[in-house]
């Protein structure tokens, strides 16, 4: 944890000393948001077992909701934020309610249609959402002198929230919840046989992976003072999925290192393939062959087989579902 | 009335799509989320055969046979290699439909083509006092005598009772000296090519235009949860619910459009996660 803390610092301190350009620092804002994102989502994804393509509604229902309250609803922006986090939640809470009592392909099914109808409400609510247009003119808080709508300001902003989200879904991870959040993972049968509410620990995890997608999702509309239906689409729940399947949904980082590694493939891989579309299909497919656990836990396991050069270790075997 | 017809033939397109996921699906336990593309490569394939000036059923003809190669490769070459990681194909699936929709937005360019309907369809036909394109009742016979064939095709031949079987118990089929990996690809490929076919169909009344793949996709979940998974009989009884509700619906709530069409699914779900027609054994 220190030494993700220390990185951070020096990625975040070099940015801010030597970017050529604010693109960089609102780039290394983004990573810190998407990371986030991605970081909830795994929490679905690798310690429920759950795969969700509607998560998009949950980043997508904060960041209009911020962007709504602040701007038509007139509220101060730290009072949007807070409504708006509390808005998606009480929807995490009520939807997960009846979705977690599915799991596997049915629960894949049931979080996308939620996904498509938060997008339908986005694309087609013109009257609220602005539509196609979205909603503009969306204007970042500030804290006491510190300005957000400076760009460094803002990344050092962004890194604080994504450290402290880190350090809260560590927690979580470590606890006696995360650990029986694990367990109904891995034997749902035998944890309810055990006395545990199989149904009441998805839902907390549910919840707790939407709170955490919100607050990404308020980020990003503060990030790009503007919210459009794009972020709730199919397509970007996929790239969401893709970041964590990518960096490995069960590694503690994994999630980061995928986001690094899409968005920046996204963000520069035009210079050398001209569809980015197709070749991000192509590396999910190889991804998925090859290394289903991940880069970060592939990387882990060249390492630590080179050090010891022996046999697989048990979090190797296991690493596969 | 003239809504009515054009649910009608909305729900036979809609039900060949979903004919082709529910068999996937059923057999192979494969939630092929690339099935909208496969939609979307039938539609893009059979207008550049119009285009080309094959007739009307050789066009059918191209789109149905192209989805089934590149299924059958796509299941030869990567689903197999997953084995039974449900996330994994999910996702492997989620890839090909990248790589579809970015391949056709490369080929054929961002503009939606449009496909002239056969020569001898482009007329009005007369019903009780209102008129309707001759295509849109084509295609609403066409889906309803391939829906009956499936019908034929699954319960009264020897590869159907194979295909039952599939469904039922997959290590018993084995067993029984079935190939499995056989029957894996050519459901894969036959399935991907009702999904090719309803695409060239489709083209006459939608025309062919990027995104479809991920306009018609989601319909299709809808149909199949609400239907139940791998129920022929669910799929076709759903697709004419669904799209009675996709072509009205809009008409009714402009603003809801989308949320009219999934609450139904999601009522479903909550009450009877099997769906309409499927089995709890699942």
């Amino acid at each position: 944890m220190t030494r993700f803390a220390l990185l951070l610092l020096v990625v975040v301190a070099g940015l801010g000393v030597f970017s050529p350009s604010d693109f960089y620092l609102s780039f290394a804002s983004r990573i810190c948001i998407y990371g986030l994102y991605a970081m909830s989502l795994a929490l679905l994804l690798g310690e429920a077992g759950l795969m969700s393509f509607g998560h998009t509604a949950f980043f997508g229902i904060a960041a209009y909701g911020v962007g709504w309250l602040s701007t038509a609803g007139g509220l101060d922006p730290w009072v949007a934020a807070a409504a708006a986090l509390a808005i998606a939640s009480a929807i995490g809470f009520a939807f997960g309610a009846f979705a977690v009592r599915v799991t596997d392909t049915a629960f894949v099914m049931i979080t996308l249609a939620l996904g498509q109808v938060a997008w339908g409400l986005a694309y087609r609510w013109v009257s609220v959402t602005g539509g196609d247009n979205g909603l503009t003119g969306i204007a970042r808080p500030s804290i006491g002198p510190a300005d957000l709508t400076r760009p460094l300001t803002f990344l050092v902003f962004c890194g604080l929230v994504l450290f402290v989200s880190v350090l809260a879904i560590d927690r979580l991870r470590g606890s006696a919840l995360g650990a029986s959040i694990r367990g109904v993972r891995d034997q749902p049968r035998r944890m309810s046989a055990l006395g545990y509410n199989v149904w009441a620990i998805r839902l907390a995890t549910f919840v707790c992976s939407g709170f955490f997608a919100s607050v990404a999702g308020i980020l990003d509309c503060w990030q790009q003072r503007f919210v459009s239906p794009v972020s709730l689409s199919l397509l970007d729940a996929t790239l969401v999925l893709l970041m964590v399947v990518i960096g490995g949904a069960r590694s503690r980082f994994g999630p980061l290192v995928g986001t690094v590694v899409v968005m920046g493939f996204n963000e520069f891989a035009d210079h050398f393939v001209s569809r980015t579309q197709a070749a991000l299909g192509v590396v999910l497919i190889l991804i998925v062959i090859f290394m289903p656990s991940g880069i970060a836990p592939w990387l882990q396991g060249r390492m630590s087989s080179r050090r010891s050069a022996g046999a697989p270790k048990l979090s190797e075997v296991g690493g596969a579902k | 009335m003239t809504y009515l017809l054009s649910s009608l033939s909305f729900g036979g397109l809609l039900f060949l799509v979903t004919a082709g996921f529910c068999l996937i699906f059923g057999i192979m336990r494969v939630p092929n989320l690339a099935h909208g593309g496969f939609f979307m490569l039938g539609a893009y394939v059979g207008v550049a055969a119009l285009r080309a000036g094959l007739p009307f059923p050789l066009a059918v003809l191209a789109g149905g046979l192209a989805t089934a190669a590149l299924g059958a490769v796509f299941e030869a070459g990567v689903l197999r290699r997953i084995g039974n990681n449900e996330d994994a194909q999910v996702l492997a699936t989620v890839g090909l439909a990248l790589i579809i929709g970015d391949s056709i937005l490369t080929v054929w360019g961002g503009n939606p083509l449009r496909a002239p309907a056969p020569e001898a369809l482009r007329t009005s036909i007369q019903l009780a006092g209102a008129f309707f394109p001759a295509y849109r009742l084509a295609v609403l016979l066409v889906s309803v005598l391939i829906a009956v064939l499936l019908w034929l095709l699954i319960e009264r031949t020897r590869l159907g009772a194979m295909l039952r079987a599939g469904v039922d118990d997959l290590k018993m089929t084995r067993a029984l000296g079935i190939s499995v990996p056989l029957l894996f690809s050519g459901t894969f490929a036959f399935g991907s090519c009702l999904a090719g076919v309803a695409g060239v169909l489709a083209a006459p009344i939608l025309s062919a235009y990027p995104g479809m793949d991920f306009d018609m996709l989601p319909l299709a979940l809808v149909v199949v949860v609400l239907g139940g998974m791998g129920s022929l009989l669910g799929a076709f009884v759903g697709s004419f619910l669904v799209a009675a509700v996709y072509v009205v619906g809009p008409v009714l709530f402009p603003e809801f459009a989308y949320v009219i069409l999934f609450l139904p699914m999601m009522i479903v779900m909550a009450i009877r996660p099997q769906g309409l027609f499927g089995s709890a054994s699942h």
